[in-house]
């Protein structure tokens, strides 16, 4: 069951990616989502994606890797594909068969579309897979920096952000334990009328929720304890570089929009 | 002196009798205090009151010679490390090197600095291997120990264990007793254990026993451990060595002592038994 | 019912790249009747093992039989209800598992899982209530309301309701002040007795694996190393420790005292009566020659 929630799931390397500054490569996405609407022909398509692969290519992941993320949404693609193969009446008819006509245009529009989808999720994808949680929130909490002056709680937000992460693989853990023992108890988890399904979900819920609390309060003594008052007067231990291969990257990118604006037609 | 507690009494909202009461004592430099008491006896009270998570109804607190205050408290909780029960629940970081900067952090140490104490802290309590690991990855008494690397890392005059040892297996207590036994020695660090566990007892220098928010008794592990029955009536173990001594006492066996380790005991039946 | 192992071996996330080996090559039968430890530290397959005896786990080889009931790798297995009614698992920290307004209702509902009718249920609630040794008008408290300890034996209770034949303790004491922890062996053992229970415990407590069982199964690295009387397991204390593992005080006292005074201590020296019986007669019997 964890085990298929691979999309997201980081994969440590040493690639020329993963030691890119977090802050960069969240820029560099954001930056990414836009100029891919830039795209609108063969050749700004071509660009993209070859620009897509190189990075693909230098962030080391085995290519079965990210297929095997891309697997879940396949179907979104298929149906995408169709509904613009389908819809767009442009160009050559290729063929017909009763109502249904598929045109030249129809084809090209349903190969765009859904390469742009998934373009946009191989690079949110490539995004998680080599950069830790705890460095994006890091990379998040410094590019929101600036709104602290308008009192948004930066700080707070990351910290929320970096306790739940560290917390999910003991939630989970939990989770498993405690249906073991529900279950030992005559719960059954996959099957049964609606109303033993919601009694086996409540005796989950339950004590999940109440040993949540228990932990989030027995955490915020301890925080206490060792002297958190808030992000006032605070350090940092883990640090952001920004590197020159940082500049770099971001550079390509307004060179690649550059290059997708002069080809688009 | 390191702590002085003196008449302190506390009550919870809503509960009619006193969770502490009357409870006075005093913790030298470099000494190592257990304060024992079956569940509910108030000793975890006493360890939240120290501080400053509960206040105190009646007392005084001083920690290094001043008065525990709302003025004074984060000043102190610079100089007090508290280990608690539940490894996990106070494990803050991501990783464990990032949790031993978390109290180093909050007190605003410089980080070339900080970098350098939280090495030197995680060796210290032979975690090092382990600095990028993720606290699921860890057990139990691995996260206990880098929560005591946490502590240390802030260069503490006082460590307070509260039931540290209780949620761990036979080799997690080892590991954590040896880690704390090693500061109090070497480091000369004050060690104060709130526990049920008779070896944390043991080891200890001086115990407090705690019956019903209350001090039963005071004195040496060896002078607790001679009250016996007593000792069992409020909840509480006695050593083997005590046991056996006390029961061959009872049979008729004539034992110049109450002993408190098997050796001593071994030793003065050889010497009963070779002189028969 | 007895209970058999068969070449019982498990792997978690078999054919993955994360799989891992936690138990192969167990071989062991469980007498109906019989009070079973369990020791090995942790990591040594001990609690992957006690999954299997109610099917919350299937072997990925081998087989397990519950009285009438195998249990085999392979296909899902359907009906594991029966099985679960028989076999009462105790989990470390089973406080944890409560989720109902009342500690009524929490002791019931395992038996009306299993269709026992609720006024039934509820007589059994206010025995178990006495028999775990607690009051009867927490009935109608919920069980948040509780102490730690008592939460632990409402949740004691909860699976005793449901009148298993074999009952599975799972470090039941972790935790627990020395007094807590006595009464509840004390009231296992009690119920073992009287209720003709198959008690498996799995414990890092050797001084309650000694007091207490009749036969012992020593878990390493996923196997079974050794299994015997505790007599058998403790005649060897050396090997024990070898294997990172404690040995009662017990019976290192005799140990040590043998060494020391170069005689051997016929009694077994397993519980502190025996340790005291046993000094006793070597004692009268220097007096006796002395005589």
């Amino acid at each position: 069951m964890i085990n298929s929630m691979i999309i997201g799931k980081y994969v440590p390397s040493d690639s020329i990616i993963h030691r890119m500054d977090p802050r960069a490569k969240l820029l560099l996405v954001f930056i990414y989502v836009f100029i891919v609407f830039l795209a609108n022909n063969s050749v700004t398509y071509i660009v993209l994606t070859m620009f897509t692969l190189v990075l693909l290519f230098l962030s080391r992941i085995p290519i079965a890797f990210i297929l095997r993320g891309l697997k879940p949404i396949l179907w979104i693609v298929l149906v995408t594909f169709l509904l613009h193969m389908f819809m767009t009446k442009e160009g050559d008819l290729l063929y017909q068969w009763g109502r249904l006509a598929i045109y030249e245009g129809g084809i090209k529009q349903g190969i765009f579309i859904s390469l742009r989808f998934l373009l946009f999720i191989m690079i949110t994808t490539l995004l998680t897979l080599t950069t830790t949680p705890i460095e994006v929130t890091d990379g998040v909490e410094s590019l929101l920096a600036p709104l602290k002056k308008l009192h948004v709680p930066v700080h707070e937000l990351a910290l929320m952000m970096s306790i739940s992460l560290r917390f999910i693989p003991t939630l989970l853990e939990e989770t498993e334990k405690i249906m073991k023992a529900q279950a030992a108890r005559g719960v059954d988890f996959s099957g049964g009328s609606f109303s033993e399904r919601v009694k086996a979900i409540v005796s989950l819920l339950v004590p999940l929720f109440i040993n949540s609390f228990k932990r989030a309060e027995e955490l915020a003594t301890a925080m206490e304890a060792r002297g958190y008052r808030g992000g006032e007067g605070r350090t940092k231990f883990r640090q952001l570089t920004w590197k020159p291969l940082d500049t770099f990257c971001l550079i390509a990118v307004f060179v690649l929009a550059m290059i997708l604006f002069v080809l688009r037609s | 002196m390191i702590l002085s507690v003196e008449k302190l009494s506390f009550k919870y909202p809503n509960q009619s009798h006193y969770a502490i009461q009357n409870v006075t004592f005093q913790v030298k430099k470099g000494e190592w205090v257990a304060i024992v008491g079956h569940n509910g006896s108030g000793k975890s009270t006493i360890a939240k009151l120290l501080i400053g998570l509960l206040k105190p109804e009646n007392g005084i607190i001083k920690l290094f010679n001043t008065v525990l205050n709302e003025e004074t408290i984060w000043d102190i909780r610079k100089r007090v490390g508290m280990v608690f029960q539940n490894p996990d629940n106070q494990f803050v970081g991501t990783t464990v090197e990032d949790d031993v900067a978390f109290g180093l952090e909050n007190n605003g140490v410089p980080r070339e600095d900080m970098i350098k104490r939280v090495r030197e802290a995680v060796q210290q309590v032979n975690m090092e291997e382990f600095l990028q690991h993720e606290p699921h990855h860890l057990s139990g008494g691995q996260k206990q120990r880098v929560a005591i690397a946490g502590i240390i890392a802030l260069q503490p005059d006082l460590i307070i264990l509260d039931e540290a040892t209780s949620m761990l297996d036979p080799k997690g207590k080892q590991e954590v007793l040896e880690t704390v036994r090693h500061l109090n020695k070497k480091q000369h660090i004050t060690v104060l254990s709130i526990t049920h566990d008779l070896e944390e007892v043991a080891k200890a220098d001086r115990v407090i026993v705690m019956n019903k928010g209350e001090i039963m008794a005071e004195g040496t592990p060896k002078q607790i451990f001679s009250l016996g029955v007593k000792l069992e009536r409020v909840g509480l173990d006695l050593p083997f060595a005590v046991k056996v001594s006390n029961q061959l006492k009872q049979h008729g066996l004539p034992l110049s002592s109450n002993y408190f380790t098997v050796e001593e005991l071994v030793d003065e039946l050889w010497t009963l038994y070779s002189s028969k | 019912m007895d209970i058999i192992f068969q070449q019982v071996e498990h792997v978690y996330h078999a054919n993955s790249p994360f799989a891992r080996r936690a138990l192969y090559d167990v071989n062991i039968t469980i007498e109906s009747g019989s009070y079973v430890a369990i020791i090995g530290h942790t990591g040594s397959g001990k609690s992957t093992l006690l999954q299997h005896l109610n099917g919350l786990l299937q072997p990925t080889n081998g087989k397990v039989i519950v009285g009438e009931q195998a249990i085999t790798s392979g296909k899902r297995q359907k009906q594991l209800k029966p099985l679960r009614k028989k076999v009462g698992i105790v989990f470390q920290f089973p406080e944890h598992q409560l989720f109902e307004e009342t500690v009524e209702k929490d002791i019931c509902f395992g038996p009306m899982n299993f269709g026992v009718p609720e006024e039934e249920a509820k007589q059994k609630a206010r025995e178990l209530l006495s028999l775990v040794g607690l009051p009867e008008e927490v009935l109608t408290k919920s069980p948040f309301d509780l102490s730690g300890g008592q939460m632990r034996r409402v949740a004691i209770a909860g699976v005793l309701a449901m009148e298993p034949e074999v009952i599975v303790l799972d470090e039941p004491t972790a935790g627990l002040d020395p007094r807590g922890r006595t009464e509840i062996m004390e009231m296992f053992y009690r119920l073992h007795h009287e209720k003709k229970l198959t008690t498996i415990l799995v414990t890092h407590h050797m001084e309650d694996a000694a007091k207490y069982a009749d036969h012992m199964i020593v878990m390493h690295k996923g196997t079974v190393w050794k299994t015997g009387t505790p007599q058998q397991i403790f005649h060897d204390p050396d090997a024990l420790l070898q294997i990172g593992l404690d040995v009662p005080e017990t019976v290192l006292f005799k140990q040590k005292l043998e060494k020391k005074l170069g005689v051997e201590i016929p009694s077994p020296c397993l519980t502190l009566e025996q340790v005291i019986e046993g000094v006793e007669k070597l004692f009268s019997r220097v007096n006796g020659h002395d005589q």
